[in-house]
């Protein structure tokens, strides 16, 4: 009988050529070139791509968000209130954008009250009416209740009070400076204010704006004399009644007076004040 | 480059110390030459890659067999359905004349007892430490042994181990 010999199996020859390949897995492993393949990425690109999905999402919601804050700002239930605020400050800006207008008006409308003359009347009303076409559409707001003039409380772009710009007429009074007086008054003017036959008149008022003299607006006693007419300007000299009591005229005591040059179609001139010492 | 030390032997060193150990276990899990080259050169790569702290040479050497036949079991699980060209030109491993008989007695067993018969008796390991390395109870390792050594006995015709 053969006895078993384990001793016999450590006599397995292992080749050279193992040990060797073990030997070189190192240089083998920092020699290879790490090949990166673009599917590692597809995670990241994943969470990119969801990231950047997410962010216009958000971007485009709160766009649409505004919309439609916008478009509700227009319905007159939720911002009537804003519409109002917003009609006040277009009739404030109105109110200042139109004070040289109404300065006009206030001023014609003082010569109105004291004297309503003809011709005054006429200048008064005619101002008072453009400047009331001008300056209409800009008191609406101010003068009427917002829902009357509009059941939707929105006021249409057509209808938005735009700035408008004193009326230039020609009748606008000059503001001379104050004349010295010696029975006397000479203003020099633009040829262009003189109308019909080239008259002037003028009128005088005493220290309350009450109209001296006769109160026919063309009467002889407020006819002025025009002098030395050149280059597009006038001259025009008035004198006082005071030397033409004869005349229906009147005699001036100390204190300020008022003078007004108007043209035959009422227009006025230039006006001013003087003092009689 | 850095030379890489595991418990103050260089990577060579651990190569030419072990690769008797190592190859023999691949060489009888596999029973091909070819099969058992990929395996060893695995278990190395492993070493050099992913080293474990060892406390000391036993331990090293012990995970380095568990690794080889961790190895040689993935590679059979994975080759399970291919045929091998060494099976089709009946390659065979060569063994010297002394220990064909022995050799060849032993390749016949199952794996499972080939494994502890080999770790036993070439290796010289106890019961306790084969059952640490094959995570195995030691009575299973007791078992293996009783059963491997009579399947051996009647393969090889001896009359005592």
């Amino acid at each position: 009988m053969k006895k078993v010999n384990f001793n016999n199996l450590d006599n397995i020859q292992i080749p050279e050529s193992w040990t060797k390949s073990a030997l070189s897995l190192p240089e083998t492993l920092e020699n290879k070139k790490k090949v990166v393949y673009f599917s590692r990425f597809s995670k990241n690109l994943a969470l990119v791509a969801s990231l950047v999905l997410v962010c216009a999402l958000s971007v485009s919601l709160f766009i649409f968000t505004q919309k439609g804050d916008i478009l509700n700002a227009h319905k007159p239930s939720q911002n009537s209130e804003s519409t109002t605020v917003t009609q006040t400050e277009h009739a404030n800006q109105s109110e200042s954008e139109v004070s040289p207008a109404t300065e006009t008006q206030e001023k014609t409308q003082q010569t109105e009250s004291s004297t309503p003359t003809e011709p005054t009347q006429k200048v008064t009303e005619e101002t008072v009416t453009e400047t009331q076409k001008a300056t209409a559409p800009t008191l609406k707001p101010d003068t009427s209740d917002p829902d009357a003039s509009d059941p939707n409380g929105v006021v249409p772009p057509t209808q938005k009070p735009t700035p408008t710009e004193p009326p230039e007429t020609p009748e606008a009074p000059e503001e001379a400076p104050e004349v010295e007086f010696d029975g006397k008054i000479t203003v020099q003017f633009p040829s262009s204010h003189l109308s019909g036959n080239g008259y002037v008149y003028c009128q005088i008022y005493d220290g309350s704006d009450t109209l001296l003299g006769d109160s026919n607006p063309y009467s002889d006693t407020h006819r002025a004399f025009l002098t030395l007419p050149s280059a597009g300007n006038s001259s025009s000299s008035y004198v006082t009644a005071t030397y033409n009591i004869d005349k229906g005229g009147f005699s001036l005591s100390k204190g300020t007076y008022r003078y007004c040059f108007y043209n035959e179609n009422g227009e006025t001139i230039c006006s001013g004040l003087f003092d009689v010492y | 480059m850095d030379e890489v030390q595991f418990l103050s032997m260089s990577y060579e060193q651990v190569v030419r110390k072990y690769k008797k150990t190592i190859g023999s276990v691949c060489v009888m899990r596999l029973k091909n030459w070819a099969d058992a080259e990929d395996c060893f050169q695995n278990t190395f790569l492993k070493l050099y890659k992913n080293p474990p702290d060892f406390s000391d040479e036993e331990h090293l050497k012990a995970w380095l067999i568990r690794v080889a036949i961790n190895e040689c079991n993935r590679y059979i699980r994975k080759n399970r359905f291919h045929l091998s060209l060494d099976d089709i030109r009946d390659e065979g491993i060569d063994f010297p004349e002394e220990s064909c008989d022995m050799s060849w007695a032993l390749m016949e067993l199952e794996p499972k007892y080939r494994e502890v018969l080999y770790l036993h008796y070439c290796e010289v390991y106890q019961i306790n430490e084969i059952a640490q390395i094959l995570n195995k109870s030691p009575n299973t390792i007791k078992t293996l042994l009783r059963r491997g050594r009579e399947k051996l006995r009647k393969i090889y015709g001896g009359d005592g181990i």
